[in-house]
């Protein structure tokens, strides 16, 4: 009776080992991003904005199973914009694969100062040709692509020079034309490439309605 | 093992309880010592397994952005968030317009959440705090 009981007792302890070591392995849900995730998410693939030199309209879609990262600047900025190319530059170095499936789209808000050559070679520069330079003079495309992505930019001239301002946040775009993250300026290099890995890596999205 | 359990299910076929003082110490024994081991194992692994993330979330109320521009008192956000590593903040806008959040925006009846991966400090500029800044401490 005793031995059926310990059978009994170590069937139980067994059983119940299991289920510890299946709840001790059960965390393996979605991976959060590190980036601001919208709910739900802005759509852009909608938004169509010149291209470089040759002016030929660009939609704000990433290739298929890639992503296009998307910044509002201006090549003569001091700060914002380079620390934001080169972090994106970063990231995408530490990526051990994927990094040639992402192209950066960078619309300029200052597109006075900014032409096509000035604007490719400045994108050019920190990503070779994985490059989408975008401007326009008229402001109102700029100011419906700008909405799209939540974003804002003015310039004026004043007695001390051009003040520019402008969103500094980078915008995440899949396939569908869906923002899927954004980064805030200041986010670092490591958390960049810690989302690019999981955009990357994730299942390719249903294609959207245009 | 199985050893040591067969002659005491033997035993309890033919005589009960009359191998209870060879097999019984032995097998209590054992017993106690997967006890113990789940125990122990069970008590590490609740010290070991790291806490969930701890999620902040502020509700934007329909009628902010009205009660800002008429200078009206607003309590959608402190000035200050104190937030563990790994924690997460979530805005809920329930107004018509979309509000920025430091460089951060958040469209009219969007749900926006940003993960603070790392350690630090940031302020940013605000309208949804009384005195338009607020300073995040990720500890």
């Amino acid at each position: 009776m005793i031995a059926r009981r310990l059978r009994g007792t170590t069937a139980a302890l067994l059983a119940l080992l299991l289920v510890l070591a299946a709840c001790g392995g059960g965390s393996g849900s979605e991976q959060q991003l590190d980036g601001a995730v919208a709910s739900p998410p802005l759509f852009v693939g909608d938004q169509q904005l010149p291209e470089g030199e040759s002016g030929e309209p660009f939609t704000f879609r990433a290739p298929e199973g890639g992503l296009l990262a998307v910044y509002f600047g201006y090549t003569q900025c001091p700060d914002l914009c380079p620390t934001t190319m080169a972090d994106i530059k970063a990231a995408l170095e530490r990526l051990p694969e994927g990094a040639d499936r992402v192209s950066v789209a960078m619309v300029t808000v200052d597109p006075e100062r900014d032409n096509a050559k000035l604007l490719t070679a400045y994108l050019g520069h920190f990503f070779g040709d994985a490059i989408h330079p975008l401007r326009t003079t008229r402001s109102e495309d700029l100011k419906a692509v700008e909405e799209a992505f939540l974003a804002t930019s003015s310039v004026q001239k004043t007695k001390e020079g051009v003040v520019v301002e402008h969103t500094a946040t980078t915008s995440i775009v899949d396939e569908t034309g869906t923002v899927v993250v954004q980064w805030p300026f200041g986010t670092s290099a490591e958390s960049m490439a810690h989302d690019f890995a999981i955009l990357l890596d994730r299942e390719p999205p249903t294609a959207k309605e245009t | 093992m199985t050893d040591l359990l067969a002659p005491a299910d033997e035993a309890d076929d033919t005589a009960p309880g009359t191998s209870l003082g060879s097999a019984g110490p032995i097998a209590a024994g054992l017993v106690l010592m997967l006890v113990l081991t789940i125990g122990f194992g069970a008590l590490f692994w609740t010290i070991a397994k790291p806490p969930s993330p701890e999620r902040l979330t502020y509700t934007i109320p329909a009628g902010t952005d009205l009660r800002i521009t008429t200078l009206q008192p607003i309590d959608v956000i402190p000035a200050e968030i104190r937030l563990r590593k790994g924690g997460s903040i979530t805005l809920i806008n329930e107004d018509k317009v979309s509000f920025q959040f430091g460089t951060l925006s958040v469209g009219a009846g969007q749900t926006v959440t940003k993960t603070f991966p790392e350690v630090g400090s940031f302020r940013n500029t605000c309208r949804l705090t009384p005195g338009q800044e607020v300073l995040i401490t990720v500890y």
